[in-house]
């Protein structure tokens, strides 16, 4: 089964996506914070990251630079969630390391697509 | 214009002025002191004249007589002459040369009437003084004129390196006049000066406020002028601060709207899915309609997003679309409203009208921009909808037995933010984003109304897939 760490300060947002991820089978780990975030992915080792940008206290950004210079987290797939829909801040996103983005508000098809296929990839990645 | 700074043309006046002026004065004074110095000379020379009148007179009657003898005076003339002439003739009284210290051509010829009638003359030829005096004999007797040729130079002041000095005299004056009007600008114009040195400070960033103090009118304008910029840069400022505090307004209630919209739809489409659970048929049903509205509701935030921060209408995709049926859609969600204000519904739509091709969602929010209106100032009474087609349109009008609009307000009924009645919600931006929407399928919106007879709207439509191509308007 797979892995989803999933981190947002809504916790009704938390709730959805448990409940989305969940009935399609996957693993669901939440924080309300970046920080214990970080604290989750050194139990945890999901296999994709779901990440807000606008969080209190370290925010996104920040979050997904730390991991993206360690070398034990670099190569989980993150999605990016946020309402921020510029297109600065999605090419932003991805140059820092993303590997997606998405919009809120968000379809719960679409969310899963997503995670389909950036799980998909990493697989095929891992197993050239 | 070319652009020169007051000091210089102030400077250039008076310098050229001045410079006039004192050209004029040292003409007057060469030819003054010329005159003068003429008289003095003549005065002088009378002297020398009169000697040797008298001296040579009487030699001459007896000196005539031989040619040797002509000789002989010739010659004691001649030294005669000294440093005081440069040439003696003598005439006799018939108007002959007897004798001549120099040979040569006479510069000035003389009549025997003249010669014979002489008293005493001067007259003046090119730089050479001429005098003319007659010797009378011992018994009264006119015998002979002596002419005397006396140049300038002979004088010893009136020559070449006098008239240097004299135009040395005049540079000096020139450069001091120079001086003068160059101080004498500088002084008149500083303040002048002054205000502009600040000004180009100010603009440079240097410095935050201009102020001279001239003790001439110059300081009011300055303080006039500090003011006014300050005040500027004032407003600037805030006008800065403004524009950055409303993109942070919006960026956060972009966020504060955005986010209980994403948990609310997440559910209802989670629901609908049916991963939560068995769902009937009728909960179904209802939870569209909550979908629904959630979508619309999230388009309206979106909307008065767009409208904050300039931009209005976005890109649009067309598709053809039924009128009628998307009339109907709108009153059956607002059915209950209506009944609950006790108005009635009256619906007029014409059977078989051609698609329109429109953007779905935008005719939709339109539609309902108007109903809105038309319930929210329809105390009681009715509302009329009616779909036709006439002159290759199709027509909407929406029809209310409300409190209508006044005329002179008619107009501005369109423009963002106008609310004529403010006792009832809403924030005025109806008819504006109806407006908009309108021109951006190249269709049109029209409203006809009058007080407390109701008011008509209307939404027309052409024909066609050209007729309704609409575009981004463009931002703000």
């Amino acid at each position: 089964m797979e892995k989803i760490l999933a981190i947002d300060d809504e916790e009704d947002i938390l709730n959805l996506i448990r409940d989305i991820l969940s009935a399609e089978g996957f693993e669901v780990e939440t924080s309300l914070s970046a920080e214990y975030g970080i604290t989750l992915l050194e139990r945890y080792s999901p296999d994709l990251i779901l990440l807000d940008l606008m969080l209190p206290g370290m925010d996104g950004w920040e979050f997904l630079r730390i991991i993206k210079s360690d070398d034990r987290f670099k190569d989980i797939p993150v999605i990016l969630l946020t309402c921020r829909g510029e297109l600065r801040d999605k090419v932003l996103g991805l140059e820092s390391g993303a590997a997606d983005y998405i919009t809120k508000p968000f379809t719960p098809d679409g969310l899963i697509q997503r995670i389909r296929t950036l799980l998909k990839e990493k697989e095929d990645g891992q197993n050239r | 214009m070319r652009r020169v700074t007051l000091r210089n043309r102030f400077f250039r006046s008076m310098f050229i002025f001045s410079s006039i002026l004192s050209v004029v004065f040292f003409v007057y004074f060469y030819f003054s002191v010329r005159r003068i110095f003429l008289n003095q000379l003549i005065e002088t020379s009378k002297l020398h004249t009169v000697f040797i009148v008298n001296t040579f007179g009487p030699r001459l009657d007896e000196g005539l007589r031989g040619v040797g003898e002509v000789k002989k005076i010739r010659s004691l003339l001649y030294h005669a002459r000294e440093e005081h002439f440069e040439r003696i003739v003598v005439y006799n009284m018939s108007g002959e040369i007897v004798v001549d210290t120099d040979g040569g051509v006479l510069p000035e010829e003389f009549s025997p009437e003249e010669i014979r009638g002489v008293k005493y003359l001067t007259r003046f030829h090119k730089n050479t003084l001429l005098i003319l005096q007659p010797y009378i004999s011992s018994n009264g007797e006119h015998r002979y004129t002596f002419l005397f040729f006396i140049p300038l130079e002979y004088v010893g002041v009136w020559n070449l390196r006098f008239f240097f000095s004299l135009l040395l005299w005049f540079i000096g004056l020139i450069v001091f006049l120079f001086i003068v009007s160059e101080w004498h600008a500088s002084m008149v114009t500083r303040p002048v000066s002054e205000l502009s040195r600040q000004i180009e400070e100010f603009k440079k960033g240097e410095r935050s406020e201009i102020k001279v103090s001239t003790g001439t009118e110059i300081d009011d304008f300055a303080r006039f002028l500090s003011g006014v910029l300050t005040d500027l840069n004032f407003s600037l400022k805030e006008l800065v601060r403004l524009n950055r505090a409303k993109s942070d307004f919006i960026a956060v209630v972009s966020h504060e709207l955005k986010t209980p919209l994403t948990a609310a739809k997440g559910y209802i489409d989670f629901i609908l899915s049916g991963k939560a659970g068995k769902i009937t048929k009728k909960i179904k049903n209802n939870l569209e309609v909550v979908g629904r509205n959630l979508s619309r509701l999230e388009d309206r935030i979106l909307n008065i997003l767009k409208f904050s921060r300039g931009e209005v209408v976005g890109e649009l995709r067309f598709e053809p679309v039924s009128l009628n049926i998307l009339v109907e859609e709108v009153l059956i969600d607002n059915r209950r409203r209506i009944e609950e204000n006790g108005l009635k519904l009256i619906k007029i739509l014409e059977k078989g009208l051609p698609s329109v091709y429109v953007n779905r969602e935008k005719i939709r929010e339109a539609v309902e921009n108007i109903l809105d209106n038309a319930i929210k100032f329809t105390d009681n009474g009715y509302i009329e909808v009616r779909t036709y087609q006439e002159n290759g349109e199709i027509v909407l009008t929406v029809t209310d037995s409300g409190r209508g609009i006044p005329e002179e307000r008619l107009e501005s009924v369109f423009e963002r933010f106008t609310r004529f009645d403010l006792t009832r919600s809403g924030m005025g931006l109806g008819l504006a984003i109806v407006k908009e929407i309108m021109e951006a399928h190249r269709g049109d919106v029209q409203i006809k109304s009058r007080l407390g007879e109701g008011t008509t709207v209307m939404l027309k439509f052409k024909l066609g897939t050209e007729g309704n191509h609409g575009k981004d308007t463009g931002n703000r």
